[in-house]
Formats: structure tokens, sequence, C-alpha cells
């Protein structure tokens, strides 16, 4: 048996881990991994919120399933604009794409 | 609980077996190493360059095409599994969603990115 | 009751704290470790633990497309990418992650590389900060919001594919459609991106081998 709550706080803490992974990094691929897990994070929430619902109602992993497909479409574009910049500018390294700022 | 028991047991005896045979054939086996015997088995060629190199961007894109459609098949498995019960309305629905992601596939097709050359 | 049922019934718990523990360990390593290829590992590590737990909540079919989804193909992208662009370009280390981290980048003065390691870890510190804050407050309201107490027996009873197979298909049915539209979207934006320059480099001519690695790497950096 466990307690939903339990898996409530490992969202959270998922989520927390992910955020600071994301922010201290400064190699795009791998900020986009951050992102990857915290959209995790936040799936493993909307499961475990859903098991509070009344019995029989599957919402929490119907939208979890849609955060997959978000997810996977927002992984596909994000790699595919990383790899052409890599290719124009030769650095993955955010801070270094400045291109926008002139 | 039931039967996921029987899935743990089966992960622990995946486990067990890889380090038991491991484990005994060292015990057993003879240790003759030699430059040839160790170096990088590339299907008998000689392997050259480094594993870092640059690959085909034509990999990337047929790894994104997968992911689109390994998508689909996760839709696809409640829908087939309630088929009956949602009957022809599901079915239509479904032929939508996957008329939309046909586009995509023929779109891909068209700029002859699935072509090997 | 023998000690084994007792063992059994313990088992789940067990479980959670050792995935939970995997899931964590492994994300936090996904920032800190060096080299790109390592961390994408790291990242299915810690989505195969998220799988785990999906299955210690009862969403068997939620585990299954997860390990499909993200370990299978999301991953898998991943990696592609890693592979398709120059490894090491994109390997290196974090920011700031101790001597040799982002401030040792560029040849620089011996002062301006410390002050540049200096902001590295200060940016660090501060991201430390931003995380560590947010999981606080959402832990807090989470305390005070008094959840219920429910506590779930793996795999209870019923699969969920029904359940989620009959709600996908009838109250949430445009945001399905939309999910299709999203993903057309994303393969024709990415394939408008990834194709482009294959015309532009000719990539068609080049071996894949890692032969003509090193003369391309230069080729490709003055792109």
């Amino acid at each position: 048996m466990i307690d939903v709550q339990y898996a409530v706080v490992l969202g959270v803490l998922l989520f927390g881990v992910g955020l600071f992974g994301a922010l201290r990094s400064t190699n795009a691929v791998r900020i986009l991994m951050c992102i990857e897990l915290m959209l995790n994070a936040v799936n493993l929430n909307f499961v475990a919120f859903a098991r509070m619902l009344p019995q029989g109602s599957a919402a929490g992993q119907v939208f979890a399933i849609f955060v997959m497909a978000v997810a996977a479409a927002e992984a596909a574009v994000g790699l595919a604009i990383i790899l052409q910049v890599v290719r124009q500018r030769g650095v993955a390294h955010v801070d270094r794409i400045n291109l926008l700022k002139g | 609980m039931g039967s996921y028991f029987e899935v743990l047991l089966f992960l622990l005896t995946g486990v067990i077996f890889v380090f038991v045979g491991l484990g005994v054939a060292s015990l057993f086996r003879p240790a003759l190493p030699s430059t040839p015997k160790q170096s990088i088995y590339e299907c008998g060629m000689r392997p050259f360059g480094d594993t870092l190199g640059k690959f085909r961007v034509r990999y990337y894109v047929f790894a994104l095409v997968f992911v689109v459609f390994d998508v689909e098949a996760v839709f696809l498995y409640p829908w087939a599994v309630v088929f009956r019960e949602i009957g022809l309305v599901g079915f239509v629905e479904m032929l939508i969603f996957l008329g939309v992601l046909v586009i995509g596939l023929v779109y891909a097709w068209k700029k002859r990115v699935l072509q090997w050359s | 009751m023998s000690i084994l049922d007792r063992l059994v019934l313990f088992l789940p718990t067990l479980g959670f704290f050792v995935l939970g523990t995997v899931i964590l360990v492994s994300a936090w390593m996904v920032g800190q470790v060096r080299r790109i290829t390592h961390a994408a590992f790291f990242m299915v590590l810690a989505f195969t633990g998220v799988a785990g737990v999906f299955v210690l909540l009862g969403a068997d079919f939620l585990a299954g497309s997860q390990v499909l989804v993200y370990v299978g193909a999301i991953a898998v992208m991943f990696l592609f990418a890693i592979m398709v662009s120059d490894l090491k370009e994109l390997s290196g280390p974090a920011a700031g992650s101790g001597p040799g981290g982002s401030g040792s980048r560029a040849p620089e003065g011996d002062g301006e590389a410390a002050a540049a390691r200096t902001a590295a870890r200060a940016w660090v510190l501060l991201a430390g900060l931003v995380a560590v804050a947010f999981a606080g407050i959402v832990l807090a309201a989470v305390a005070k919001a008094g959840l219920p107490e429910v506590s779930v027996p793996a795999a209870s009873g019923e699969p969920t594919t029904v359940l989620i197979g009959r709600e996908l298909f009838t109250k949430f049915l445009v945001p399905f459609e939309v999910a299709s539209v999203v993903l057309l979207a994303a393969l024709v934006g990415a394939i408008v991106l990834a194709a482009r320059e294959d015309k532009d480099r000719g990539l068609g001519e080049e071996a894949d081998s890692g032969a003509g690695a090193a003369g391309r790497r230069n080729g490709g950096v003055t792109a």
C-alpha cells in the first residue's frame, strides 16, 4: 500500500531537481532533458491526484497521455532547432546564442 | 498486488542470472588477454575513427518520424480496447486522427527525407 | 499471516522508496554529469523509475506508454540528436561545475576567468535557491491543502486501459484530435528544420563513417 501523498511529494521533488538542472545548465540539449524530467514530474502528480478522484475516473491519466504527446512534439522541435543552431553557429551553449540581441 | 509480485520475481531472476552466470564463468575460464583479443570488435572489421564522430542528420529525421508514430500507437491502444463500446463514432474519430498524421507522413515522403540516398 | 505475507505487503512501500531514490538521484545526475551522452542515459533511468511508480500507483497502461514514449522514443531521439551533431561541442561541463567549468571555455586572462567562474557559481547558487524555494512553497501548499489520505494497492483490480479509452474518446475528444494536429505540426516543423541543412551542406555525398569526421568537424564549425 502506498500513500498517494508520497507520490505527490516525489513529483514536487523531481520537479525541483529538474528545475535546478534546467536553470544551471548552459547546454541547450541538457536543458531540454531537464524540461522532460519536469514534465515527467507533472505526469506523476496528475496520476497521483487522479487517485484522489472518485473511483472510475481516469481523467488524470488521460491528461498524462496528452502531456506525453506534447512532450514528444516539444522535444522533436526543440532538438531540431538546437541541431540547426549548432550547425550554423557551432555552439550549443545558450548564453552564447545571442544573435537576436544584435 | 499478486501479479506484480511475479514481475518482481522475474526481474530479480534476470539480474541474478546475469551475475551468477558471469561470476561462475569467470571462475572457470582461462584469462589470456592479448592485443587482438582486447581490441574493439566490429563485425570483424578494423575499427576506425572515434565513437564521437558525427553521423548524418538523416538518422535524426528517422527518429523523429518514429516518435510521432510511437505516440500514435499509444493513442491507438485504448481505442482498440474500447472499440466495441464506442462503435462507428469512435471509428470516425480515429480516422480523423490518423488522417491528420498521414498528412505528415505524406509530407515527409514528398520531401524525400525517408529516402536513403 | 506468515512472515512472507507480511513481506509481500511491505514490498510496494519499499519499492516506492527505492524507485523514488533512483529517480531523484538520476534526475540530479542529468544536470551534473559531464558527458551529455551519460546525461541522456541517466534521463532514461529516471524515466524508467517513473514508469515503476506508475505501476505502484495502479496506472499500468500509463506505465507502459511511459516506457514506450519516453524510454523508447524520446530518449532515442535525444541520443540521435546528440549523435548527428558534433558531440564535442554538445558535451562539456555544465556551468561552473568546479575547476575547468564554464569559466575555462575561452582562453582569457586569469582575472577574467576567475570572474567568470565566480559568476557561474553565483548563477548555480541562484538556480538552486529558485528550485528550493519552488519546491518548498509547493510542499507547504500540499501540506496545508489537507489532501485526502488515499492509499492505493498496486494494480487495483480492473485494467485502466478501458477507463482511459472511455474518457479519451468521449469527454476528451477535442483535445485528442488537437493532439494529432500538434504532432503534425511538430513533424512538419522538425523536418523543415532538419532537412534544410541537407540541402545547404550536401550531406548526401558525405559518408556517415567516422573516417572524415575530423575534416568535417573543421568545416562544420565555420558554417
